[in-house]
């Protein structure tokens, strides 16, 4: 009775864009893939674009999200692969935002045959501090992230999609839940952050073969141009980029610098 | 009346309590109102072209703010009601509201972002309390499962023995008595009452501690399953069966819960009709954006809703006291819709009949 488990629902994987080039873009911890609604639009054109949600993410199958298999990167690596093998996809490009940054990575050194560039938005191996590495967040941060994201899901609730079968007549409650984004289960969001700000990838970045684009921005407090620079001297073959840019998200704060960096680095 | 007053509001915009601030696309604090300055203790100075909103933030807040404020500021033009912790001069923490929105130019452009920040300290203390509560509730609500697991495997035990052992009794006691029969029926009829409370408590407990396997049903196929085993029941009454529903009608359940469901909706149906008219039984489907719904109408005795509206669907609730039934029936057929992902919903009236919709989550 049962049936084979389809990647491509669990994910939400939407695919735009025409070209038998492919860039697969991967969200980060926080939101989901509406995060990359202004850069997208510039590659249309000529690459097939791959958009998806980790899972426990937007509007992915949150029933498939298991504690054990999503306790470390490789649960989510596992799952993009799936999906390239299931799009029977080649000469894909990865676009990692943060933590998605670490799993282009291990992706890319599970699979070589698939992955032909990175692109690293605001990476960091690792966000603690060691030793002489400067991540930025001090464990004690973690667990004060861990505690205030509880408090931002007071009023969560699985109870709103009934709310919205109790109401037929009213559709802007359904509307509402559409503009939901960034919405995430509070439990699914919190063990998300604990093995996204507990990871530590630094061992792997000096097995990346694929040639890699670092995208940094000026000033960020999670990942500072330290770290930047830090990825760029352990991966052989990567570029640095340093946008103009506040913040985490440059792809949103300065898009078009963000575009810019991309062709230019696909087109090499 | 409040025309003819004329309101200063650049005094009210500098003595609200609330904070107000303008920022720059880039995040650098333009301008600030009075209340602001108080209640971080910064001079006017210190805060303009020198600080950004993520400087008066903790490192954690820092993590929120960039992950997930800013992105929902950029893709929805607005945040509202965000919680963090905002840092004082003197180094002292407050919990914070913080609202933010774009001002956009013609052209769709943001020009600035205008925030709001509200002290929280007294419903913070408030909203502590209702998680330090909700946890407490959802460690009873275990301890209660576990207690009832540990109490319904004793009970089992010492009833099966009794069985046993009456059983044995049964063949000794002398035949054709009236009051010993009566009272073998009796005794009969309760251990099956027991053992049916006990499976009905135990079923409880599985269904919430299993995560159950989903998959792509079509509900025609269900609904015609579901019935094959009550036909000769609804034929015994001389009752009418309706169903209208396309076959094909695709929906994502569990097929072991989803058949259930049904079963025990149409089996109360039989069990509470009314001998005042003819049994009919009418289940219609509508397809929904993302759900399916099964309507199940019948005209039986129906229920009191004004008396029972919020009891229908908890434990041991009982609504008559016409049959058999162990009042665990709608407890578990909420239990299950829920692990699917569903919704049912009651409507009934006394003398009249009972309809429920059961939502079934569509399957594409």
């Amino acid at each position: 009775m049962l049936m084979k488990t389809d990647v491509l629902k669990r994910n939400n994987v939407k695919i735009l864009g025409n070209g038998d080039k492919t860039l697969l873009f991967i969200h980060g911890y926080g939101c989901d893939q509406s995060m990359w609604r202004l850069i997208t639009p510039a590659f249309e054109e000529n690459y097939k674009i791959v958009l998806l949600d980790l899972v426990g993410c937007g509007k992915s199958d949150e029933a498939a999200y298991d504690y054990n298999k999503y306790g470390t990167l490789k649960g989510y690596t596992d799952d993009i692969l799936e999906i390239c093998d299931e799009l029977g996809l080649a000469k894909v490009t990865l676009v990692g935002h943060s933590i998605s940054g670490n799993i282009s990575i291990l992706a890319s050194i599970a699979r070589k045959d698939i992955f032909e560039k990175l692109v690293l938005v605001c990476p960091s191996p690792k966000f603690i501090d060691d030793g002489d590495y400067k991540g930025g967040l001090k464990p004690s941060d973690i667990e004060e992230l861990i505690d205030s994201i509880e408090s931002n899901y007071l009023g969560w609730s699985k109870a709103i999609s009934s709310v919205i079968m109790g109401n037929p007549e009213r559709p802007e409650l359904a509307a509402e839940l559409e503009e939901s984004f960034c919405d995430n289960n509070p439990e699914i969001a919190t063990h998300f952050a604990k093995v996204t700000f507990s990871c530590d990838n630094r061992k792997e970045l000096e097995e990346v073969d694929t040639k890699t684009l670092i995208i940094q921005c000026k000033e960020d407090n999670l990942a500072a141009v330290e770290v930047g620079e830090y990825i760029h001297s352990k991966i052989k073959d990567s570029d640095l980029a340093i946008i103009n840019a506040n913040g985490h998200c440059p792809h949103l704060s300065n898009p078009d610098a963000t575009i810019g960096a991309m062709k230019k680095f696909l087109s090499n | 009346m409040g025309s003819k007053l004329k309101i200063d509001y650049k005094e009210l915009f500098n003595s609200s309590s609330f904070g107000y601030i303008c920022s720059q696309p880039d995040g650098k604090i333009i301008e600030v109102n009075n209340g602001f300055l108080e209640f971080t203790g910064y001079l006017r100075e210190e805060v303009l072209d020198q600080k950004r909103i993520v400087d008066f933030l903790t490192k954690a807040g820092n993590i929120q703010y960039e992950s997930i404020f800013a992105v929902m500021l950029k893709l929805k033009g607005n945040v509202k009601e965000f919680s963090f912790s905002f840092i004082k001069k003197d180094q002292s923490r407050i919990p914070v509201l913080i609202n933010s929105i774009e001002v956009l130019n013609v052209k769709g452009e943001c020009i600035y972002v205008q925030s709001t920040v509200f002290d929280i300290s007294k419903r913070k203390n408030f909203e502590n309390q209702l998680l330090v509560a909700k946890k407490e509730a959802e460690k009873l609500s275990k301890e209660i499962e576990n207690l009832v697991y540990v109490a319904t495997h004793d009970l089992k035990l010492p009833v099966s023995v009794i069985e046993g052992h009456f059983d044995y009794l049964r063949y000794k006691l002398p035949k054709g008595d009236k009051a010993i029969d009566e009272s073998i029926l009796f005794i009969d009829e309760n251990i099956e009452q027991f053992n049916s409370t006990v499976k009905g408590l135990t079923d409880a407990i599985k269904i919430k501690n299993t995560t159950v396997a989903i998959e792509k049903l079509d509900l025609f196929q269900v609904i015609n399953q579901s019935i094959s085993d009550l036909q000769s029941n609804i034929k015994k009454l001389n009752g009418l069966l309706e169903i209208s529903i396309s076959e094909e009608t695709f929906v994502r359940a569990n097929y072991v819960f989803a058949k259930s469901v049904i079963h025990n909706i149409l089996d109360n149906a039989v069990k509470y009709h009314s001998k005042e008219r003819q049994l009919s039984i009418k289940i219609s489907c509508e397809t929904l954006e993302e759900f399916v719904c099964v309507t199940i109408t019948d005209n039986g005795i129906g229920i009191d809703l004004k008396l029972h509206k919020n009891r229908i669907f908890g434990m041991f609730n009982r609504f008559n006291n016409t049959t058999e039934g162990t009042g665990m029936g709608l407890f578990i057929v909420k239990k299950m819709i829920e692990q699917m992902e569903g919704n049912i919903v009651i409507e009934s009236e006394l003398d009249i009949g009972t309809s429920f919709k059961i939502y079934f989550k569509r399957g594409i």
